[in-house]
This record gives structure tokens, sequence and C-alpha cells, in this order.
């Protein structure tokens, strides 16, 4: 089902933790907020499932407003699923009965059909009857998952789904989820802070800081079109290189690049793939650290002026600290922000 | 940091007196019945037991409803006062039961001056507190704190997500609480009312003072008036087969408790409607009433009357022999418990596995059974004890042992042997790892270890009594003999002192509880 948040502000006692969110999610759509911790990335999804009153704005899911400022329909009456940070599945009850304990309003047939169902929908079948402590992080995640899908929900609300799985189990279990988001149509808000989780999971993807919904794009708009230095700090490698803009040319340390609007003192971003390793270019820099990443080298190079910037090179480019790289800009576009 | 031999030998030395006590006791039912046995099998013995029966389940029943009551009311929900409750709803654990009784009974019976009082005006009636019901009463109101605090710490650690999680699957707050944190919480609550059931079990202090009939009773008469030590081994037999149950219960509850230990933010307490509210507090205080206040200021008023008449040398002796007693047993206990509990980090040979947990086991076994079952071997293997307090002393240490041991075994715990290993990594010798490392980690536990078995050894009645040399007197034994002369208001200054030690410690439990912000 869709979800629309209009100004949302939130308030504890005397600080405002949120302040004017706004977003739309298209139904069937999967958006993941981003933000460093404490940004009010968690807030935000617990004024969606109803156990925040919201102190301004609105938050509305389907045709219905569900929260304002004066009015809040009760988490229980909402129809969200919410995925929690620790999964509290409850400690008492089995695998089984986690799953069972949103089903009550089901006939019983078809109750024990929708259990066996999800339990084969996450690969849980055989462990039924397990308590929650007796299966490993990842299993615990799957049974969280399942108890949150199985009542139908109209939203699926997940709060830091990976953070307790190794990195291999984690890539895996992104791409399962999205696969199976995608393949029973589900409306789903997802957290995180790693920007690789959010990456492979995201329809529309969020930068959220202190309180405010920054930028709320598609990902690839979000890293090559970000809209403030925030976001472009965030998502991605990056580094601000100045630059003067003068007869639509930007000139900078690296030479001019072609820019009809080019005017003034600004900082273009310069991501590491904006840089491409030439050996023949005219452009050297030396080599002050570098990080082999398997599939290719990053390295962190420093020009003249004592500025670093970071260039990616092929596997094979084996360089090391302290000798000189040449590399020549291959960006094909510009993020300009202008310095005032 | 003992030596293997060394580490087996501290701990079979611990367990010994429980072994021997329940061997003794096996061997007794072994042996054949004589006419004695037969007499009191047929008249004594099943009222005893029937009795002991409906005390021990009416006891946990009570104690474990009004504690659990107690404690949601105080956990989930906001009201006047319910600060001030929060802790002083332990206040009841500084009144040692049988003081309880010699109160109840001094005001309440059917010739007290509040009772005739209230007959003539009124014409109000009520069953005589010298009874099953009224010993029952009294336990439940000495013991139920015990329920309440476990019962509020598991209320306060609950996770608040859970809570959520139960909404967001569709259940309103009331549903949530009784499918979600009612069970999650009801392990807590069956280990403290199995606590309870033991220590009702154990108790003679009540059930002596009010005339009732129970195996305990039984006991020390089989004991004292018939002089049978079969009998009242085979009598204690059933005892501890009871007990050991009960034991067998709180661990396996307690296991069930850490599955549900939870991290993340509490539960938050929620207002209660104004009148809800006030018969929260009106609930609350009359428990507070007349489990606490009452009783004490009924000590006070009769203490100063008979003040100047009592409060002679004699109670200097009865003072200082109480202060030595519990002092002395809780100092052996202590250093017991820490060697043990460094000798079971220690040991890894078969025997000291196995024995290892008689040692707490002593916990179980009624005071009145270790008395007699430790006192008769004993005397009669070194005649000379008679007379010392030697016999006392290893009783105590078995009875309380797990009392010191568990805050100290705990405390221990805590300590990741990663300290241990990086401190050896870093060069330092045995010595130098416990006065450096280990001694300032663990000496809060060691304390409280002191604190909590002393104020539990001021109290006790049953072995102090069966144990003693002749003529030895304690504020305990005083008020127990002033209370079966029905002297109920003479024994009102000793029974204050008691009341003052205990509420030492409770002022310390109080300040380490678990708190919910």
């Amino acid at each position: 089902m869709r979800l629309e948040l209009r100004d949302l502000h939130f308030r504890r006692e005397a600080t405002e933790i949120l302040r004017g969110v706004a977003l739309q999610l298209e139904a069937g759509d999967i958006g993941v907020l981003v933000g460093s911790s404490g940004c009010g990335k968690t807030t935000t999804l617990r004024c969606i499932a109803g156990l925040e009153p919201i102190t301004r704005g609105e938050i509305q899911l389907g045709d219905r407003v569900v929260s304002s400022a004066d009015h809040c329909l009760s988490a229980e009456a909402r129809r969200v699923g919410y995925v929690m940070q620790d999964n509290a599945l409850f400690p008492h009850m089995s695998v089984a009965d986690n799953i069972r304990f949103g089903l009550r309003k089901l006939a019983r047939d078809e109750r024990e059909s929708r259990v066996a169902d999800m339990l084969a929908l996450l690969g849980l079948r055989g462990l039924e009857q397990r308590l929650p402590q007796d299966l490993s992080g990842g299993q615990q995640q799957r049974v969280a998952i399942a108890r949150s899908l199985a009542p139908q929900p109209d939203l699926l609300l997940m709060d830091e789904p990976f953070s307790n799985l190794d990195a291999r189990l984690r890539t895996e279990l992104v791409g399962e989820l999205r696969d199976l988001l995608k393949r029973l149509f589900i409306t789903t808000l997802v957290v995180t802070h790693d920007q690789h989780d959010a990456f492979g999971l995201a329809d529309r993807l969020g930068y959220m800081s202190e309180g405010r919904l920054e930028q709320w794009d598609s990902p690839y708009d979000v890293y090559h079109r970000p809209r403030t230095r925030a976001v472009a700090r965030f998502i991605g490698d990056g580094v601000m290189l100045p630059a003067i803009g003068k007869d639509g040319l930007w000139h900078t340390e690296l030479g001019a690049i072609e820019d009809p609007v080019a005017e003034g003192a600004a900082e273009l971003l310069l991501r590491p793939d904006d840089l491409l390793h030439d050996d023949h270019s005219p452009t050297q820099a030396r080599i002050v650290a570098r990080v082999f990443r398997g599939a290719d080298f990053l390295y962190t190079v420093e020009l003249p002026s004592g500025l670093r910037v970071l260039a990616l090179a092929p596997s094979h480019h084996d360089h090391h600290v302290g000798e000189t790289l040449g590399f020549r800009l291959a960006n094909d576009h510009l993020v300009v922000f202008r310095r005032d | 940091m003992l030596a293997r031999w060394r580490a087996s030998f501290v701990i079979l030395l611990a367990a010994a007196p429980a072994v021997v006590v329940l061997l003794g006791l096996a061997g007794a039912w072994l042996t054949p019945a004589g006419d004695t046995l037969q007499h009191q099998w047929r008249y004594l013995l099943p009222d005893a037991a029937r009795n002991t029966l409906i005390l021990v389940m009416t006891v946990a029943l009570g104690a474990a409803l009004l504690g659990t009551a107690l404690a949601a009311l105080v956990a989930l929900y906001e009201f006047p006062g319910r600060a001030f409750f929060s802790w002083s709803l332990l206040l009841p654990l500084s009144i040692p039961g049988y003081v309880l009784a010699a109160v109840f009974a001094g005001s309440l019976d059917y010739s007290s001056p509040l009772y005739s009082w209230l007959r003539e005006q009124f014409g109000w009636q009520w069953p005589s507190i010298r009874s099953l019901g009224g010993a029952a009463l009294v336990l439940m109101l000495t013991l139920f704190p015990y329920v309440y605090l476990i019962a509020r710490v598991a209320f306060e650690s609950a996770a608040q997500r859970y809570l959520e999680a139960a909404s967001l699957l569709g259940r309103t707050r009331r549903q949530a609480t009784r499918e979600v944190l009612l069970p999650l919480v009801l392990p807590a609550v069956l280990a403290a009312t199995a606590l309870v059931a033991m220590e009702t079990l154990a108790d003679f202090g009540v059930v002596a003072a009010l005339n009732v009939d129970t195996l305990t009773t039984a006991l020390y008469r089989a004991w004292y008036g018939m002089f049978s030590l079969v009998t009242a081994q085979q009598v204690a037999g059933l005892l501890v087969l009871a007990a050991l149950l009960l034991l067998a219960l709180e661990h396996r509850a307690r296991s069930w408790v850490r599955v549900r230990e939870a991290s993340g933010p509490v539960l938050q307490r929620r207002p209660l409607p104004a009148l809800t509210a006030a018969l929260a507090t009106l609930f609350a205080s009359s428990i507070l009433g007349i489990s606490f206040a009452w009783p004490v200021m009924h000590l006070l008023s009769w203490a100063s009357a008979h003040l100047t008449a009592d409060l002679d040398a004699r109670y200097w002796g009865y003072f200082v022999r109480s202060l030595m007693l519990a002092g002395l047993g809780a100092l052996l206990i202590v250093s017991i418990s820490t060697l043990f509990v460094y000798a079971r980090r220690n040991a890894v040979g078969r025997i000291a596995r196995v024995v290892a947990p008689f040692a707490t086991a002593g916990y179980a076994i009624p005071g009145a059974v270790l008395a007699v079952g430790l006192f008769a071997p004993m005397t009669q293997a070194l005649p000379w004890l008679q007379g010392t307090l030697f016999v006392l002393f290893v009783a105590y240490i078995t009875r309380f042992f797990a009392v010191g041991h568990a805050p100290i075994a705990a405390g221990l715990a805590r300590l990741p042997t990663a300290l241990d290993e990086s401190a050896l990594l870093l060069g330092s010798r045995p010595l130098e790892r416990w006065q450096h490392i280990h001694w300032p980690l663990l000496k809060g536990s060691v304390a409280a270890a002191f604190v909590l078995t002393f104020v539990d050894l001021m109290k006790e009645l049953p072995i102090t009594l069966l144990t003693r040399p002749f003529g030895f007197e304690t504020l305990a034994i005083r008020v127990f003999e002033l209370t079966s002369e029905g002297e109920w208001e003479r024994a009102a200054v000793p029974a204050l002192a008691l009341v003052l030690a205990g509420l030492w410690p409770l002022k310390w439990l109080a300040g380490r509880m678990p708190h919910a912000t």
C-alpha cells in the first residue's frame, strides 16, 4: 500500500527529533533510509508504526491518514509489520508460535497453512519447535521477518535488519529479501546505516540528518546527483575539489572542465570512478595510501597543493606507496556545490 | 589459583555436612520402626504432614499472588506513592516470622484489648490467630516480599519492545500484558514461590508460637519430648524430600529465567485512571501497614512499656551473644564461600563436580533437621563437642552457605577469564592477580554476602535452639521463650532489636536493585 509522509514532526520533551520529513513510497516499492545514528531514522519508523504520536504533519497509508497531530491510529489497528532492530522475538515461544502470534483472527486451518507457507518461504522448515535462543543470528532474522509478514501487512518496516549478521550472510540475505518482497508485492521501508545494504535493496533511497530527509531519490540519483554536501559525503567515497568558474570552464588543480554555467567559487564532487588511471596522463601525483579490494585498487594520491583525492585502478595495476600515479578526469557529469 | 587437590579438598569439606545429614536421614528410613514410631505414625504424623502440606500450599499461593500483584502495580503503572512503595514493600523482610506471629497473637487474640474492644463495641468476631490459618497469614505477610522483589525486577527488565511487537501484531496493551508479559515473568515468580515454599517448610518459629502442629514441630517434639532419634530423622527425611523437590523446581525455573533475559529499552509505566490509582495506593498501603507499620508500632509501644522493667544486664548478654554468633557465623560462611567459589573454578575432578552441589543444597534442609542430623552423629563420634558451639556453627554454615555463596559466585562469574589471562600474559603472579584484580572487583559481592548471611543468622531460631549449650541465650531465643510463655509484650524488646538488625541490609539491597528509569 502506498505510503506518504507529509511534514512529519516529532518532539520528545524539549528535543525536536523529526523536523519535517516528507516522502512518498509507491505500493510495492522498497524504500531505504540511511543516515548516521541519532539522525531520526528509527523514530521515523516508530511514528509510521504508531508507536510514537507525531507532533505535526501527517502519515498516510493507502487512502487513510493514520497519524496527524491530533489523531493516532493505535499500532495494533494499523496493519503495519515491523522487524525491530534486535528482532524482539518472544523468547519463551517457539518459532512456529512466534509466527502464529499475529494470526489469531484467522480460522485454524488457514492459520496453520499460513504458518507453513511462511516457514517454507523463509527456509525455516524443520525449525518450527525451536526456541529463538537456539537459532543462529540469520535464522532469528528470518523468523522475525516471517512473523511480520505472516499477517500480510499493508506496509513492512525494518530497522537495521542485517546489523547482527556477518558480511557474507548479509549480502546473501539482502538479495533474497529483495526478491521475496518484490514477489509478494509488499511495500517496505528499511532503515540502515550501511550503504551497501541500501544500494542492494532500494527502489527509493533517502538520506536523513538531524531529523530531516535531505534527499529522497533513486539510488542512482542519490549517488550521482547528491543534493547536499552531507549526502555526497555519506553516500559513496569522494572528495570535494575546489574550483573557480570563468568563461564556461571550471578551473581546478586537475585541469579545466567545461560547464556552460561555471561561475564563481565552488566545489566539485570527485568520486573515485571519476578519476581513471592513465600512465600517459600529464597529471601525475604521489600515492600516499592504497587499499587492495580484490577486484580493484583504491589509491589515495596527494596533489601538489596537498589535497588528497581517491582514484580507482584495475586490480593488476599494482603501484606502491611513494610512487607517482598518472590519471585523468573521466567524469561524465558534474556535481557542483557553490561556495557562498 | 588453588592447586587442584586443594580445590577438591575445599569442595569436599564444604559439602560434607549436608552429605552426612542426608546419609543419616536415608539410614533412618532403613532402620526398623520401634513402638514410638508406630505411635507417631498413627497419631501425630498424619496431622502434622497434612498441616504442613496445607500451610506450604496456602502460603506459596498467597505470597505468589500478593507479590506478583504488587510487583505488577509498581513496575507497570504510575500511581500516587509508587516510588515510595517500590522500596518500602521490602520492609516486611526485616521482621522475622516469629516476631510477627507474636505481635499478631498478642494483639489479635481473644483476650487482647483490641479484640475485646471490637467484640464489645461492634460484636466483631474472627477466628483465632493461633491456628493453621493464622500461621499461613503470618508467613504470607513476611515472605511475600521475596516474590515481590524478584517479580518486580522481572517486570522492570522485560523489554518494551516485546509489548510493542505484540501490539504491531494486533494486540491491545491489556492482551499483550496477559499473553506476552505474564508468561515472560512467570518463571521468575515460580522461582521465588519455590523459595517461599522452602522457607515455609523450614519454618519453626511461627508454627511453634501459634501452636500449629507441623513436621518441624513434630521433629522438635520427637527430639526433645521422646528422645527418639530415629523418629526424628524419619520425619526429617520427609521434610528434606519435599524441600529438595522445591529446590529442583527453583533451579529449573531459574534456567527458564535466563532464557528470558532481554536487552533494550525497559517498559514504560502507564498512568492509572484516578479511581484505580487511588485503589492501588490503598491496596499497597494496607499491605505495607499490616505487614510492617502496624507490627512495628505495636512493638514500639509494648517495648516502651516494658523497657525499664526488662532491660537489665541480661539483655546486654543476649545482644552480645547474638552479634557474636551472627558475626562469626557470617565471617566463616563468607570465607568458606570465597574459597569454595575459587575451588570450583579450578577443580576438574569428577568427585568434586558431583559433590559440589551438595554444599548449596543445605539451604533446602530445614534448620531443625540440620540441627538434629548433625548433632547426633557429631556428638556420638566426639562426645567432648557437647556443650560447645562447634555443632551450631557447622549447622549454620551448612544451612546458610547458599546465601553467602550466591553473591560471591555471581560476582566471580562476572569476571571474564580473559581478565586473568591478560593479567597472566602481563607477567603477574597469582597473589598479585588476586590482590589487584579480583579483590577490588569482588569485594562488593563479598560485603553483600556478609550482610545477607549476618542478618539471616541474627534471626535464626531452630538451629540455635537445638544445638546451643545449655542456658546460652540470644535475642532470637529470648523472643521464642517469651512467646511460648504467652508473654507477647515482653518479647517486644528483643524483637525490636532483631527488626532493627534486619533493616540494615534492606537499605543496601534497595540501593543495589536494578532500577527502571
